[in-house]
């Protein structure tokens, strides 16, 4: 390619697609400070301090590994709200509190396990404030316990939830299904708060710290989460891919009214979505909790904009798009703290949700829907 | 001009029960819009019938009332002596009737063969001689098996969802302006393979804006307007009256 030709692809670039340009130029900054922190250098320009600082790259590794963590569980809560949305038509805003509520089952059923026999009151354990920490080395069986008590747990919210409030309502708009879904929400945290209280508690600290590759160091807890939403997401795949009824959900969000007449039992197969959406964000809640080791009753409604950012990222409707969305927005929301400070990742999140949309307007997986 | 198409109301309805399909007095639409009224249409076991009429007429709309997609106001529809008028769609899939409507008739994520399945999703197994039969009527299908629906071309995406409607080995398919949307080479294509699907012993009951090109097919048709019959009889015995090529096949 001559230099001519060169510049004028260049210029049409330019011209067309001023945003990725601009994306393109502030990537490139940031990595080019990246790369400058990293070799521990500063440059200055005229007197004030253009790029560069010190970070290590063990800790650069960390910030990836924590990353990775929040952004599987996000990613799993995820593929619910993606769920409900293609199967079902609408934005469900009860679902970050889903991710509570099953966070606190699995919670209240570690805990009561783990604190059997140890003479702690019932009460105190119920309550989460006995002051013990669980973490998956020393107290194995109630953290697994607790994890699926969490799933089965929000199953149950979910289900009762939507034969009370959704399925009367089943062939109204979106909108009111919507209205109705934050009603939800409130309800359902502001029922949280009226039996846990509304402070934090911490529950879950990393019992057993372990080191990678001599510079990365994670807890036993942090390697549940990555080992358990992996197999998840694995085992959502092959629900999808191979069974009858996972192919029937695919067909469904594709187009409803054709399943119907194929045949498709859709009450069912909206049964399912509900179960399964339901299951993983509960599971996902309950593995950020031991992750975080700290749990409130409005963390998930806190986190339901993170899970929206990463479906839409991914694009909305789709599974693997909720996924990889998840994935995303969390490394995103760690890396953020090598230039920002710690209150201002969150936007950060939010700045890539933007540029994503303004270059790829129906997400990364968008249009695929949940293929 | 030999023969003069029958007007609707001289004619004298067989018994409903030797017929596959017979609608009688049909009054149907949506919500509180009435589309039919007073609809009458027999086919017969292996027939091949065709819905002819202006747009607006209601012809879809006897398809989707068959299916029980459209509001019940009353009249019957019967086939193979049961009254489905008032069912719904997945349990009239269980009675031996398909429908492959206008638009929308693929899952465009899932591959082609997931179609397939997804058409015999009422049966407990995957009917693998179903498939192999399909692939052999239409073996462009075979060759994209694994491929998304969704990237399939216009004429092949309606022979996968023809092919979908035939997994249950249907006695009667409902089919919806096949060709619509066509390339114009296609369209004849298109016909040759819905013939073959009635020779081998399926009854059809089609609504085609081509109407000229069906009515030579098939063996008998309905002329409809404004929600009621105008015309019926054989194919050919429309498509040379004078009347019908004036209003309704443009001369």
């Amino acid at each position: 390619m001559g230099i001519a030709e060169f510049a004028s692809d260049g210029r049409v670039v330019m011209g067309d697609r001023p945003g990725a340009v601009v994306v393109a130029a502030v990537s490139g900054f940031l990595l080019l400070d990246l790369v400058a922190k990293l070799a521990g250098t500063t440059v200055f320009f005229l007197g004030t301090k253009l790029l560069g600082g010190s970070l290590t790259v063990g800790s650069l590794l960390s910030m990836v590994v924590d990353g990775l963590l929040v952004g599987l569980a996000v990613g799993l809560a995820g593929i619910g709200l993606s769920m409900t949305y293609s199967i079902l038509d609408f934005a469900n805003f009860a679902h970050g509190d889903t991710v509570t509520a099953g966070a606190f089952l699995g919670w209240v059923a570690a805990y009561i396990t783990a604190g059997l026999g140890t003479g702690a009151p019932i009460s105190e354990l119920f309550m989460l404030n006995s002051g013990r920490q669980l973490s998956t080395v020393s107290t194995f069986f109630p953290v697994l316990l607790g994890l699926v008590v969490a799933g089965v747990g929000s199953v149950a919210v979910v289900l009762l939830v939507d034969r009370l409030t959704y399925r009367p309502m089943r062939n109204t708009d979106n909108i009111s299904l919507l209205i109705a879904s934050i009603g939800v929400a409130l309800a359902l945290r502001y029922l949280i708060a009226f039996i846990f209280g509304t402070q934090t508690s911490g529950v879950a600290s990393g019992g057993l710290r372990v080191t990678l590759f001599s510079m990365i160091s994670v807890t036993d807890n942090e390697i549940t989460l990555l080992v358990v939403s992996v197999l998840l997401m694995l085992g959502v795949h092959l629900l999808l891919q191979r069974t009858k009824l996972g192919k029937a959900m695919r067909a469904m969000a594709d187009n409803e009214d054709l399943a119907r007449v194929t045949g498709i039992p859709t009450e069912r197969v909206i049964r399912l979505t509900w179960i399964l959406g339901g299951g993983l964000a509960g599971i996902g809640g309950y593995l950020l909790v031991l992750e975080s080791g700290t749990i409130s009753f409005n963390f998930g409604w806190i986190l339901l904009l993170l899970i929206f950012a990463a479906v839409i990222v991914g694009g909305i409707g789709s599974i693997y798009g909720a996924m990889a969305g998840g994935i995303l927005i969390g490394l995103v929301d760690s890396l953020a703290l090598i230039w920002l400070p710690s209150g201002l990742t969150r936007a950060s999140a939010f700045l890539v949700l933007i540029v994503v949309l303004l270059l790829r307007p129906s997400g990364i997986f968008g249009g695929v829907s949940t293929a | 001009m030999s023969q003069r198409a029958t007007e609707s109301e001289t004619v004298s309805l067989p018994d409903p029960t030797e017929r596959l399909l017979a609608i009688r007095d049909l009054d149907a639409g949506y919500g509180d819009l009435q589309v039919l009224s007073d609809v009458h249409m027999d086919v017969a076991d292996g027939e091949y019938v065709v819905i002819v009429g202006p747009n607006g007429a209601g012809k879809s709309t006897v398809m989707k009332s068959v299916f029980g997609l459209t509001t019940y106001m009353g009249g019957e529809v019967i086939f193979s002596g049961t009254d489905i008028s008032q069912r719904n769609p997945d349990e009239i899939i269980y009675e031996g009737i398909s429908y492959v409507p206008q638009t929308g008739n693929v899952f465009g994520s899932l591959s082609v063969r997931e179609n397939l399945e997804m058409g015999a999703y009422i049966l407990d197994e995957v009917p693998e001689d179903r498939i192999e039969e399909v692939y052999d009527r239409f073996p462009i299908l075979r060759e994209r098996s694994d491929q998304s629906a969704g990237t399939l071309s216009g004429g092949q995406q309606q022979m996968l969802a023809m092919g979908r409607a035939l997994m249950l080995d249907p006695d009667l398919l409902l089919l919806d302006e096949p060709s619509a949307g066509l390339a114009p080479d296609l369209v004849d294509d298109m016909f040759d393979r819905i013939d073959r699907i009635n020779d081998d012993g399926t009854a059809i009951l089609m609504v085609e804006q081509n109407a000229k090109e069906a009515l030579r097919r098939c063996d008998r048709g309905y002329v409809l307007v404004q929600g009621q019959n105008r015309y019926e009889d054989e194919g050919t015995v429309l498509l040379n009256d004078e009347q019908v090529r004036q209003d309704f096949l443009g001369g």
